[in-house]
């Protein structure tokens, strides 16, 4: 195992990817709108950043972070699960939908008083349920939050939004130093929020398909009866 | 042999009829259409069974009417063929129709002439199995009819449940129109005296057939969870077929955008089936906008269609797997 104290992830916005720089620009101005400042996103990055361990066994955490979370999966819904978590973390959390590229499926962000998770609503929705699930993920894992310094040209001059402390799920390679411990951590942290979306998502659909299976009884019989009533 | 094979699959039917019906009868919902009209199907099709063999019909005859020559078991059966013939037709053809109602027609006028020749002549025996003939082939005939009527105007299924269902019943009805068509084509032998009468091989395999249906009715009435874990072998392939195009995508990429290769031994086949998707979902918009897979999995995405449903269309997609990755 190989711990580290990663005290920084800080890119500037010119070095996201081009297509992350458009996504990463509506997130600003939907936050600009409602007037939620990141400045004391400071504060709440301190409190993300934790000594994490970069092992082979990630997927304990995973598995110990899912107990914890003592998640009633007969009782799913999306609602049911965001006010599930909203208590876990004892902060206000928020799904906002909203029309991505092809890069980002999805991206969370600590702001001051709440977080915010952002899902591509153009997509399909098994898609969605699983970016959300995803997302929050980060935040209960504690992951790291990257870090997005914006110019006064992004920021629209003003220091309330200085920096973007965000997370984004997307196919395109948000480092380019490939052989950093920084690199290896964001992958790590990457992994791990997919088993939990997967794991999570596994056993919230096992009780669907038994509720499922168990009001059908034996609608389909045959052919002529296709719905249960 | 056969004789002990009939009775012994007519008590395992006659078990597992009465378990499922007396958990179905507690059960609001039962009776409630489409419930009661399957289960009764069920039920009719037990009898039917039970009376399809001749050497059955016989005692039955001699236990309960062994004073009076009076062929009860053969008029139940052909009763219950009568019933079970036009109830099908019924539920499953489209009732608006003239074919429909020419069916209903013909079927009836042949089932009464039947009955009458019975009580003109003294020759029940003779005469109830060129009726039985007359019905067992009309059923055939009529069950292929209803069920190509049927694939006209309903969709394909779409999801597991109904595939798991279309393949039982498929077997199920195939095997008894086999083995009743036999029982027509060796009845028509032994009355004909063509080919030298009665074939009993002919007739042991349409009774084995007829066993197969029954037994294959049996999984079919199973409860929906227990039926689906019969469709695994079928799913396994699905998600063999699911990672061969998730794989095609993923080498048309750049290497940069590869995903994580993490492998997750926390998943049932169920789990995996919906990773596969995700990252078929995630990545296929990377390909090229002239490649067909990439066209009919936006159409299959914009339809919005559960993971299920999802899982079966992306099945028929064709793709050429690639040689080398980029």
């Amino acid at each position: 195992m190989k711990s580290n104290s990663i005290t920084s992830h800080e890119v500037r916005f010119e070095q996201l990817p081009a297509s992350l720089q458009a996504d990463a620009q509506r997130i600003i101005a939907w936050l600009k709108a409602r007037g939620i400042g990141f400045d004391c996103a400071e504060t709440v990055y301190r409190e993300s950043m934790t000594d994490y361990t970069v092992d082979e066994d990630a997927s304990q955490r995973v598995n110990d972070k899912l107990n914890e979370l003592g998640y009633d999966y007969s009782a799913y819904s999306m609602e049911h699960y965001i006010a599930h978590v909203e208590d876990f973390l004892g902060r206000r959390l928020e799904l906002v939908g909203m029309e991505f590229t092809r890069s980002t499926t999805g991206a969370c962000v600590r702001t001051a008083e709440r977080d915010v998770v952002f899902y591509n609503d153009t997509r399909h929705k098994m898609l969605q349920e699983h970016v959300i699930i995803h997302e929050t993920a980060h935040l209960l894992l504690n992951h790291q939050m990257m870090k997005v310094s914006l110019d006064n040209e992004h920021s629209n001059t003003s220091d309330v939004y200085r920096s973007l402390l965000s997370r984004f799920r997307s196919p395109e390679p948000m480092l380019t130093v490939r052989d950093s411990l920084l690199y290896e951590v964001n992958m790590q942290q990457e992994g791990e929020a997919e088993a939990f979306a997967k794991r999570f998502l596994a056993q919230a659909k096992a009780y669907r398909k038994h509720q499922y299976l168990t009001e059908q009884r034996n609608a389909r019989l045959f052919p002529p009866f296709g719905s249960a009533k | 042999m056969i004789t002990i094979l009939f009775l012994f699959i007519i008590v395992l039917w006659w078990i597992n009829f009465t378990i499922r019906i007396t958990q179905h009868a507690r059960d609001d919902q039962f009776w409630y259409m489409p419930w009661s009209f399957l289960w009764m199907s069920a039920y009719l099709l037990g009898w039917l069974f039970m009376f399809s063999h001749s050497d059955i019909v016989a005692r039955f005859d001699h236990v309960l009417l062994s004073n009076i020559d009076f062929p009860l078991g053969h008029f139940l059966h052909l009763t219950f063929v009568f019933v079970y013939i036009a109830s099908s037709l019924v539920v499953i053809t489209d009732r608006s129709t003239l074919n429909f109602r020419r069916s209903i027609d013909l079927l009836t006028l042949t089932y009464l002439i039947g009955y009458g020749l019975h009580f003109i002549t003294n020759d029940y025996l003779m005469l109830g199995w060129q009726v039985a003939i007359v019905n067992y082939t009309f059923m055939v005939i009529g069950y292929v009819c209803a069920n190509i009527d049927y694939r006209r105007r309903h969709r394909f299924p779409s999801n597991s449940l109904e595939i798991a269902h279309g393949i039982w019943y498929a077997l199920f009805s195939t095997c008894f129109g086999v083995g009743y068509f036999g029982l027509a084509v060796n009845g028509f032998l032994g009355l004909s005296g063509v080919f030298g009468g009665y074939q009993p091989s002919l007739t042991s395999f349409a009774y084995a057939s007829i066993v197969f249906g029954i037994i294959f009715l049996i999984i079919m009435v199973q409860p929906d969870e227990r039926l689906m874990r019969t469709l695994y072998p079928v799913r396994f392939w699905q998600y063999q077929r699911l990672q061969r195009l998730k794989v095609y995508i993923l080498s048309h990429l750049d290497p940069e955008r590869q995903p994580l290769a993490i492998e997750d031994i926390y998943l049932d086949l169920d789990g995996h089936i919906h990773e596969t998707i995700i990252t078929i979902l995630d990545y296929y918009l990377f390909l090229d906008d002239d490649d067909d897979c990439k066209q009919h999995l936006w159409e299959i995405e914009s339809r919005n269609l559960s993971l299920d449903e999802m899982s079966w269309q992306m099945l028929f997609l064709t793709f050429k797997p690639a040689l080398s990755s980029k």
